[in-house]
């Protein structure tokens, strides 16, 4: 307990590395609760399920904060269901099996952009004879504009801003933009209350007839949608305990593992130093990046797999050669001898009396490697060598890329996962410096 | 000082030795280029001696002329090239694993740096656990008996102070009596102690060295003192051996050795020892010049013939000279006393 109280109190005079570890905390606090609100099956399912997850969310949305600083406020979404608000419907029975099923969508619409998409969805059951709809749009002022008439089939969208004949009615503007403009100046929203009027016909007794509508915003939640309407928030929550855990894993397993063996090559020497030196040797030459590319394209793009790999690679370097160095002196000491004449084993002597005295030196190398390996695990998937399931930082960078999100001005698909790299890499940089100088002797006093 | 040096009595002896030498040698091969041999380095060559129960001797010698080596031979830190180590009788090349690890227990090792002795990041609860738990002892009880024994045989009071403390937090001759409270855990017969209070303060030592008396009485240990500090040697030990170039050269009871030094290296030895008297003022000391020899590569016949004043031509520097029995107590491989008879 004392050694900890003492770590801390020398921890204190470095206020970089409680920077570092708040950082590092923070990191943790979100991986957790990435893990517990969204579990890995829902992640996947929100990241991989395919259009009908995302079929009520904008398409490259930017992030909803991006209102506050900027006059003209964008659309956030307005989605509108009479199956979760039955009051929407209004269902007049006519005899026969005939029945009236009118929906009046209203929304109060305020801001100063335009939306970027408006669609209507809708659902029936029926025998044989289809509903039919009708459906008006109804300015703030007043004006009515016949949208279409359509049957409706057990599920039906209805794409206003791709039908052209809505285009005509409002002098050959996009839908979206015709049907808010103002009549006086078509650059500005006429804010104020739309209603849609959907007037329905179901032809058979025990039919039914649902609807919705979707005024698609151009902002979306904390973080934003992707080309695929995907919520890029929970790409970066749960990158955050992949990247953690891969960063911490591989670090944890390269560096142990290459503490043993320099420890044991020099504990046996000859031919066990011999052979772990020469494979060294070979190793440290070997490129690492293509050898995962191959990987990656050959065998698996797992990340158990990539993590795997990478582990092996980074067993070996120089770091062995600097363990190997300082195990040397170890080995020299006295209490090395005493453990011996005691009756010691090699193993307990390796583990108990040489591995112990190194680790103050192995601790903060090991804190600054995490970031390597985080890094190294978004290189892989910005090279489309990412994990195929898992939605990480570096699929974000990767899938930014590949649509061109800086050109078209999606400025934060870029940045976020950015931000968190770069925040990752600095806690783990900070918390590491001020380790070396607790831990380094050397250092101490700089 | 005390002298319970010479309590012993030759014929109280047991008749069978705690530790025999018989022609121990140890070699370190030299490598060139990592295959080809390019020498041996002859830290022991020809090393015999006997060691009774509760008998102290003192090796003294310069430095590099093998005493550590032979004591690390004698531990297994070293494996001898040539020559057998008895112990209690056995042969400890034929022993198995098990016995050796036996014979380990029985034998207490002190070292010269009391702080590169301890590991740093043990605390002395734990480091003085671990040749227990090696050994086999795991009975909590057991362990916690033995710890607070030693404890108060080296009198680190209080003991619950010490136990959770680290090596860096003790003083040096605390440390030093936290390396032999660990030396004694196992309840050794026999302790190798190389240097064990030079790198002491003056004020410590005599402390630590009446430690070792009162050890070695009550538990009626053998020690092997390993020392180049002569001024210790006359108060602590019953017979000396001396060394030069991996070879005793001379081994004699401790009175008869200081009254009469008969190897010329002894005497030069003793001549060189400072001795606060105002009478050394006025006379002038006769000490050798020159260097140690090679261990790589020795000089032929007696290994001190190139720095002896009283160097016999054809003799000295051809034949290595075997050990003669000049006294009953006092023999010496020395070309001088040839006249008498030669040891075994």
């Amino acid at each position: 307990m004392n050694k900890i109280r003492n770590f801390f109190e020398q921890l204190r005079s470095y206020p970089s590395a409680f920077a570092g570890l708040a950082v590092i905390v923070f990191m943790v606090c979100m991986a957790i609760y990435a893990i517990i609100a969204i579990p890995y099956n829902e992640a996947v399912r929100l990241w991989r399920g395919g259009d009908n997850v995302w079929l009520e969310t904008p398409r490259n949305a930017s992030p909803a904060w991006t209102n506050y600083f900027r006059k003209d406020k964008l659309p956030e979404t307005i989605v509108l269901k009479t199956t979760e608000d039955p009051s929407l419907k209004t269902v007049v029975p006519l005899g026969g099996g005939v029945s009236v099923n009118d929906m009046v969508f209203t929304f109060d619409y305020h801001y100063d952009g335009f939306p970027s998409e408006l669609s209507m969805f809708f659902t029936s059951t029926f025998k044989s004879a289809r509903p039919n709809v009708s459906i008006k749009w109804i300015t703030p002022d007043g004006r009515e504009i016949r949208l279409t008439d359509m049957s409706i089939r057990n599920s039906e969208s209805y794409r206003i801003s791709q039908d052209n004949s809505v285009s005509r009615r409002v002098r050959g503007l996009a839908p979206e933009v015709g049907l808010f403009a103002d009549p006086n100046d078509p650059s500005k929203v006429n804010k104020g209350t739309y209603k849609v009027v959907v007037e329905g016909l179901v032809f058979e007794e025990g039919s039914t007839l649902d609807g919705s509508l979707v005024v698609y915003g151009q902002v979306h939640g904390m973080a934003g949608t992707d080309h695929r309407r995907r919520d890029i928030g929970v790409a970066l929550l749960w990158g955050t305990p992949v990247a953690l855990s891969f960063g911490l894993l591989a670090a944890v397993g390269s560096s142990l593992t290459t503490m043993l063996l320099a420890a044991a090559a020099v504990w046996f020497g000859g031919w066990v130093d011999n052979v772990i030196r020469r494979i060294n040797e070979i190793v440290m030459i070997l490129p690492t990046l293509p050898i995962l590319i191959m990987v990656g394209l050959f065998y698996s793009r797992s990340i158990w797999a990539i993590l795997g790999v990478v582990i092996l690679l980074g067993i070996f370097g120089s770091g062995i050669l600097t363990y190997r160095s300082m195990f040397l002196q170890v080995k020299e000491s006295g209490y090395i001898d005493a453990a011996r004449a005691y009756g010691a084993s090699s193993g307990r002597i390796i583990l108990r009396y040489m591995i112990p005295k190194v680790i103050p030196v192995l601790i903060p190398q090991f804190v600054a490697q995490v970031p390597n390996y985080v890094f190294l695990e978004a290189t892989l998937a910005v090279l489309g060598l990412g994990d195929p399931v898992l939605p990480t930082w570096g699929k974000l960078l990767n899938d930014a890329y590949t649509n061109g999100a800086l050109f078209t001005g999606h400025y934060y698909w870029v940045l976020e996962p950015a931000v968190l790299l770069v925040i990752t890499g600095l806690g783990f940089a900070m918390l590491g410096f001020a380790l070396d100088r607790i831990f380094n002797p050397r250092l101490r006093g700089l | 000082m005390p002298s319970t040096a010479l309590k012993m009595q030759p014929e109280t002896r047991q008749a069978m030795p705690i530790l025999a030498v018989e022609d121990l040698h140890t070699w370190f091969e030299i490598r060139r280029m990592g295959f080809f041999k390019a020498g041996d380095v002859r830290a022991l060559d020809g090393v015999s001696f006997e060691l009774y129960a509760g008998e102290t001797v003192s090796i003294v010698g310069e430095s590099g002329c093998g005493k550590s080596t032979l004591a690390k031979t004698i531990l297994g830190l070293h494996k001898p090239t040539k020559g057998k180590i008895y112990f209690e009788g056995k042969d400890l090349s034929e022993l198995d694993k098990h016995q050796l690890k036996e014979y380990r227990a029985k034998v207490g090792y002190i070292q010269q740096d009391p702080y590169g002795a301890l590991p740093s990041f043990m605390t002395v609860e734990r480091i003085l656990k671990e040749p227990m738990i090696i050994n086999g002892i795991t009975d909590k009880d057991e362990q916690k008996r033995r710890i607070r024994q030693v404890l108060e045989e080296v009198k680190l009071a209080p003991i619950e102070d010490f136990l959770p403390k680290f090596p860096h937090m003790l003083s040096g001759g605390q440390q030093q009596r936290l390396v032999i409270a660990r030396a004694m855990i196992l309840q050794p017969r026999l302790l190798i102690a190389d240097e064990p209070v030079s790198m002491l303060d003056a004020s410590v030592r005599v402390e630590i060295l009446q430690l070792l008396q009162k050890l070695q009485y009550d538990h009626n240990l053998a020690i092997i003192y390993i020392t180049h500090d002569l001024s210790t040697v006359r108060y602590f030990s019953e017979r000396i051996f001396s060394m030069y170039g991996a070879k005793i050269i001379e081994k004699a009871a401790t009175k008869s050795l200081l009254k009469n030094p008969l190897h010329p290296y002894t005497q030069a030895l003793f001549e060189a020892t400072s001795d606060p008297d105002a009478e050394n003022l006025k006379t002038f000391k006769d000490v050798p010049t020159g260097e140690p020899p090679s261990l790589l590569n020795p000089p032929p016949g007696c290994r001190f013939h190139p720095r002896c004043r009283k160097m016999i031509k054809g003799l000295c520097d051809v034949e290595i000279p075997p050990e003669f029995q000049v006294t009953e107590d006092q023999s010496t491989a020395c070309w001088l006393y040839k006249d008498h008879a030669q040891g075994k």
